[in-house]
């Protein structure tokens, strides 16, 4: 993954609307943005559309990157997230047939799929044990939701769970980990 | 709904970090950002707290139409240049490509008038190079990759004259790497500009008047003005 020393520089000079730091930026982090998108539309063609919405967005918006709040991937990773969430929003994009929970084996409690394996490489161990606070369940839906970018309808159908219950494990869920957050 | 209660902020900037609020709701929330900083600072915070505590996908390599886009859309003026440069590659090749065919061929040294790459219309991919003479009568062709068939098997060139709707054989072309030249009929001359196809067929002594299968490859004529 590019680092925050090689995206910063390049998005203040596309603030500047200088393109070969645009292609530069591009080169750098278009996998990462690619890995995002392509989780959640699951589709690599309309991904592909995606990707390319979310660059002329970062493009447009560089000037508005604050390296004081977010890491640049960081910023850019929410770009292309939010591009995607609308793109599999649209009627016309809805999944018809979403993957059973089952095949995402990695999100098992007890597997040591690439969630937990990147879970586990976080280097800062605090973050880690705030996620671990989150369990069964409640940990199974906000993975879910956060890897494929399911709504509260969605996630409810896809864990045959009534609605008012999965509200419920995320609301708790996010709190949870905010509160974990502020005791760090 | 009761937006300024910090609780329901919260949660909801979670939720649209998260991705879980619905079409509607997404939007509603949305139309409250630009007038309210607290909430997109909220958003911000939990957009940077989420990838950092969930975690993120592996990277995956992008197709290259999606640069290709980017760049047509954002700098058309840098795309055209490049398509205009790229345009004027491609021609200079083709006829320094259709002069070394002629030497080559070891015929008489004719400047070739028109000069074409024949492609596969599913893959773009060239397989013959040919060149016409200025009258007309001549087609030398160049076999650019080497095709697997069976000896019953030809590959039929086809002229579709402009503004017809009908195709006129005008030979068979080689297809094992090899050149060849076609003689092309004093009635055909006039009608040899228009599209060159190509289908793969199985051919006897005699040319098919009509193809017996679809044309799977293609070419424009391009005019050489020295």
């Amino acid at each position: 993954m590019a680092s925050a020393e090689t995206l910063t520089p390049l998005l203040a000079r596309c603030a500047l609307r200088d393109r070969a730091a645009f292609e530069a930026l591009y080169r750098a982090a278009s996998p990462q943005l690619f890995g995002i998108v392509l989780r959640i539309v699951r589709d690599r063609e309309l991904a592909a559309d995606v990707l390319q919405e979310a660059f002329v967005k970062i493009w447009q918006r560089a000037g508005d990157f604050r390296p004081d709040i977010a890491a640049p991937i960081t910023w850019m990773g929410a770009i292309a997230r939010n591009q995607a969430i609308d793109a599999v929003r649209r009627p016309e994009h809805r999944l018809v047939d979403p993957e059973p929970v089952e095949a995402l084996y990695w999100l098992a409690d007890d597997s040591a799929g690439p969630a937990e394996q990147t879970t586990r490489a976080l280097e800062d161990e605090a973050l880690h044990r705030c996620l671990e606070r989150l369990q069964g369940m409640q940990k199974r839906a906000m993975l879910l939701a956060w890897f494929n970018g399911m709504t509260h309808e969605e996630l409810a159908v896809h864990l045959a769970t009534p609605l008012g219950t999965v509200k419920s494990w995320l609301r708790r869920g996010l709190m949870r980990l905010k509160t974990c957050l502020e005791e760090l | 709904m009761r937006y300024r209660d910090p609780e329901l902020c919260e949660l909801l900037a979670a939720q649209y970090a998260m991705g879980t609020l619905g079409s509607r709701a997404r939007r509603r929330f949305e139309g409250l950002l630009p007038g309210r900083p607290d909430l997109r600072r909220r958003v911000q915070a939990w957009e940077t707290r989420l990838p950092e505590l969930m975690g993120t996908p592996p990277a995956v390599a992008p197709p290259p139409e999606v640069w290709a886009g980017l760049r047509r859309r954002l700098f058309p003026c840098d795309a055209l240049k490049l398509a205009f440069w790229r345009g004027w590659a491609a021609t200079a090749s083709l006829v320094a490509c259709a002069f070394a065919l002629v030497l080559v061929l070891g015929r008489e040294a004719e400047v070739p008038a028109y000069v074409t790459v024949i492609s596969s219309m599913q893959s773009q991919k060239p397989m013959w190079l040919v060149s016409a003479s200025p009258e007309m009568d001549r087609l030398y062709v160049k076999s650019m990759q080497a095709m697997d068939m069976s000896p019953e098997i030809g590959c039929v060139l086809w002229i579709k004259p402009e503004g017809s709707d009908r195709v006129y054989a005008l030979g068979k072309l080689p297809w094992r790497g090899n050149d060849g030249m076609l003689e092309v009929e004093r009635a055909m001359r006039p009608m040899l500009k228009g599209e060159l196809l190509v289908t793969v067929e199985p051919v006897g002594e005699r040319m098919p008047e009509t193809p017996s299968v679809a044309p799977g490859y293609a070419g424009q004529w391009i005019p050489i003005k020295l």
